[in-house]
């Protein structure tokens, strides 16, 4: 080969390194990378990872995949809901599926939104809302038409929580609003100081809303007015999505503490700390709560702080648990398995690994 | 490691600098500026030391090792090797700085990738990397990743009412800005018939553009707006040391005589290198140093001998090393 030959060839090797290098750094500059999510019938799992797989509750095979191959532009991580007629997952491409859950074909799209969804819709009555990254929260009617939106000043990570004529939305402009479910219009706003990745709580007489924010603290507001009824500190940020059992509140936080907090006052009960972040949003079986550590350590607690049993996964874990009867679906990042389903008692049932 | 020592700080001082403007855009622009201020020196060694061996590569003795060792390569570099140290230019010199810079880059890159998080796993990350109490994560998120029309985070389009298609502008700045750069900081062809240096960067200039274009307009805008910034603080550093060579960007003159010609680039002197070549190995005062600014006096022996920075640094007069 000639000199000048295995320049040039040099050359536009160079070149071709130099833009994988670069296309390879910016993974994640353009929405590649997040942890999957997961929601779950008494039949089936509803598994979004890049795309949407069925899996069979009882032995974890896929039923069907939606779309068959994953779209770099139209990357499906939001947690799906789950209706009888129809599954509801919106895209990083910023379009609202809905998607027939037998067949895993396509029923309609509502394409308005200029942002990626990040939240998981929330279906009430005949209402459908979906919160967008673009700021605003869209409601829509079964059939996918837009009846109202609200915009708000930063993308909204998490989706509202309703109740009776109310919708409450929390956005990354460290506010929360108070919307009628009606026309969304405006009825209150607070100013919660920091933003919110979690979904905000309602309080079993609806009469508190509890929202954790990136200012180490968890605030309870009252719903007929947003005034703060309490505010507790954490020890460090607060990403695990809280949640509620006979009057007490349970979550996790980055430095890996546990918390139970008596709803009614904010007061502590109880705190256990595992051996990583708890990231993940915990729940709640019969015999215990189950929490993740982001390092793979899955552990069930008893109702008053003690480990029941504890289990590792190889992988991170940063998606919220989905309890389904005695079952607890796992989601794992970076792992072998994508999916483990666990007992109450800690055995697994079953696990996803994708073919390769 | 490298997190800890390159990307940390660096996410630390971009988002320090966003603090202090609130704007995603304009800390990216100084960010770009304030990284290119520190590495300053280090370009500068690097644009001399390569200006150096342009010029070295003019030198009669080098034209004449290339002549005669072209069919050993082994001798050549043995010869080419004598001729640096006897001109005190050391060949590292040009490539050192561009290999310390390269981390430095790579490291100003990956922090704006991930300064700009847009999913949960990537702002997770985020918040992990923030210095606590050196920086209030509270009041610094959600990032404003809006500038000027342009989503950060996004790929950029300028979507204007009347056409219903989004126009890549920035990918188009970033193109233009590229192509610019590489003709400007183009060194002069050493005029000799198919100059492999010449060659390489003639393909450098064609295909960096476009290249850097494809990456503006599939990345997020927040990177395009990083390479444009760059691209214009490459240029301006090159004005500043007085380097660019504009004759590359310039619509070249017709030769209006033989006096009265350019042969800057090396595809317009192709042409009359047949003709300068045996002027130019015959007369062994003149040397070749003379292409650049007037190849008609390359083929009398008339024509002045340069003088070349490298060789005055030491080493004796061409004539004793005329092999």
């Amino acid at each position: 080969m000639k000199e000048s030959n295995r320049k040039i060839y040099l050359v536009l090797s160079l070149i071709i390194i130099a833009s994988l290098a670069l296309t390879g750094c910016s993974s994640g500059a353009t929405s590649t990378n997040n942890w999957p999510g997961v929601n779950a019938d008494s039949e089936t799992v509803y598994f979004a990872n890049t795309t949407l797989l069925s899996l069979r509750m009882a032995d974890g095979t896929v039923k069907w995949q939606y779309p068959e191959k994953a779209d770099a532009k139209h990357l499906l991580y939001s947690p799906p809901v789950v209706l009888e007629d129809k599954i509801l997952v919106g895209d990083y491409g910023g379009v609202l599926r809905s998607i027939n859950p037998n067949t895993g074909t396509l029923l309609w799209t509502f394409e308005e939104a200029d942002n990626r969804y990040i939240a998981s819709p929330v279906v009430t009555g005949d209402q459908i809302f979906a919160a967008s990254m673009d700021g605003t929260l869209y409601a829509l009617n079964q059939n996918g038409v837009l009846q109202w939106k609200f915009e708000t000043k930063a993308g909204l990570w998490v989706g509202p929580v309703a109740n009776g004529d109310m919708v409450y939305q929390s956005s990354m402009d460290k506010k929360l609003y108070a919307l009628k479910k009606s026309d969304g219009s405006l009825v209150w706003e607070a100013d919660m100081g920091a933003a919110s990745v979690t979904v905000p709580v309602l309080s079993e007489d609806a009469s508190t809303l509890y929202v954790n924010t990136f200012s180490n603290k968890i605030i309870a507001l009252e719903t007929a007015t947003g005034k703060v009824k309490w505010e507790t500190p954490t020890n460090d940020t607060v990403w695990s999505q809280p949640f509620l059992v006979d009057g007490l509140l349970y979550f996790g936080d980055n430095a890996g503490n546990v918390y139970s907090l008596d709803a009614s006052t904010g007061s502590v009960k109880w705190t256990i700390t595992l051996t990583g972040a708890v990231i993940s949003g915990g729940v709640a079986l019969a015999d215990g709560l189950v929490f993740t550590s982001e390092n793979g350590e899955v552990v069930m607690l008893s109702t008053d702080g003690a480990k029941v049993w504890t289990r590792t996964i190889t992988g991170q874990l940063y998606s919220n648990l989905v309890a389904v009867e005695d079952r607890v679906l796992v989601p794992v990042m970076k792992g072998d398995q994508l999916l483990v389903c666990f007992d109450s008692n800690g055995n697994q049932v079953w696990t996803y690994t994708p073919s390769k | 490691m490298w997190d800890a020592i390159v990307i940390r700080p660096f996410i630390n001082v971009l988002l320090l600098i966003y603090q202090l403007v609130g704007n995603f855009g304009i800390a990216i622009i100084l960010f770009t500026l304030l990284i290119r201020l520190i590495t300053y020196p280090l370009n500068a060694s690097q644009i001399k030391s390569s200006t150096a061996m342009t010029e070295l590569q003019k030198d009669k003795r080098y034209l004449d090792i290339q002549e005669k060792y072209k069919g050993d390569k082994e001798k050549l570099a043995q010869e080419q090797m004598k001729l640096y140290k006897e001109v005190g230019y050391n060949p590292m010199s040009s490539c050192l700085p561009s290999l310390l810079q390269f981390p430095i880059i790579i490291g100003l890159y990956q922090a704006i990738i991930r300064a700009m998080a847009s999913t949960p796993f990537d702002m997770l990350n985020l918040t992990r990397h923030v210095y606590k109490g050196f920086l209030n994560i509270e009041s610094l998120i959600p990032l404003n990743n809006q500038f000027l029309w342009m989503d950060l985070g996004q790929p950029e389009r300028l979507q204007l009412g009347f056409i219903n298609f989004g126009i890549p502008v920035l990918a188009i700045v970033v193109v233009v800005t590229s192509y610019m750069q590489s003709k400007l900081m183009q060194p002069a062809s050493s005029g000799q018939p198919g100059d492999q240096a010449a060659m390489m960067s003639n393909m450098m200039t064609i295909y960096m553009p476009f290249l850097m274009g494809y990456l503006a307009l599939t990345l997020a805008s927040g990177l395009a707006l990083y390479f444009f910034v760059s691209n214009v603080l490459s240029i301006v550093q090159y004005g500043i040391m007085g380097k660019l060579n504009w004759d590359n960007l310039l619509p070249k003159k017709r030769p209006a005589g033989p006096a009265g010609s350019r042969t800057v680039n090396s595809k317009a002197a192709a042409p009359k290198k047949a003709a300068t070549k045996p002027a130019a190995t015959k007369s062994k005062p003149a040397g070749s140093a003379s292409t650049k600014t007037n190849p008609a006096k390359t083929t009398t022996t008339k024509a002045k001998p340069k003088k070349i920075e490298p060789p005055q640094l030491k080493g004796g007069s061409k004539e004793d090393n005329e092999p």
